[in-house]
């Protein structure tokens, strides 16, 4: 009894085709979405990080 | 991937076992950060297995935005940390029952009145044996007998100059 789903050995699978396609595809307006949250991150980041002192690298 | 799928999905959820585990044992706020991103990695396995038994890209593509947000997760706690550790010199978790109402219990839980250490024990000396050094009497002489030699030695060294 195979209480797990078999995957299809039809259908190509680990294919960086396939999954571009995915991530540009179907889930284009979630990626943009991530890339504004990095953004929002990045800039929350830094403006929250302790300042260092004049002339310090 | 073309084994058994169940041990990859053991496998992720025993990360996210070790990863809660750590983030509730650990007070340490890097450790703690670090096992979170642990739980995120055992649910990343767990989705491009699942990605793979149903012979879909859905699961990679969702461990990719599982990746972005554990960026901006680790980037954000990195800066509060480092933050938090310039103005209390401490990156106990324990700091920041500080931030509460002046009115609010302290959400520790009283671990009992604290245990006293036990008293030093007294460990026997060793009595004085042999004639104390008397620095101001004969052996101050040798000493200054000893050293004149250098002090002739810098003498030359000057005369020589």
């Amino acid at each position: 009894v195979h209480f797990l789903s078999r995957p299809d050995a039809d259908q190509p699978q680990g294919t960086m085709h396939g999954l571009g396609r995915a991530l540009f595809g179907d889930y284009l307006f979630a990626v943009e979405l991530a890339g504004t949250l990095l953004l929002i991150a990045s800039v929350g980041a830094i403006a929250m990080a302790p300042r260092r002192e004049q002339g310090t690298l | 991937m073309t084994g058994d799928v169940a041990l990859y999905l053991a496998i992720g959820a025993g990360l996210y076992a070790l990863g809660a585990i750590g983030f509730l044992a650990r007070r340490n706020t890097i450790l703690m950060i670090l096992s979170a991103e642990l739980m995120l990695h055992g649910v990343s396995l767990t989705l491009v297995t699942f990605g793979h038994m149903h012979a879909t890209h859905e699961g990679q593509a969702f461990t990719i935005f599982v990746l972005t947000v554990a960026a901006c997760d680790a980037g954000l706690a990195l800066s509060l940390f480092l933050a938090l550790y310039q103005k209390t010199r401490s990156l106990d978790i324990d700091v920041w029952t500080e931030l509460r109402e002046p009115d609010v219990p302290s959400p520790r839980r009283e671990t009992g009145p604290p245990v006293s250490a036990e008293p030093l024990r007294e460990f026997p000396r060793l009595s004085p044996a042999g004639r104390p050094p008397d620095l101001n009497g004969d052996l101050q002489e040798t000493f200054d007998s000893q050293h004149s030699g250098d002090r002739e030695l810098t003498l030359t060294g000057h005369r020589d100059e």
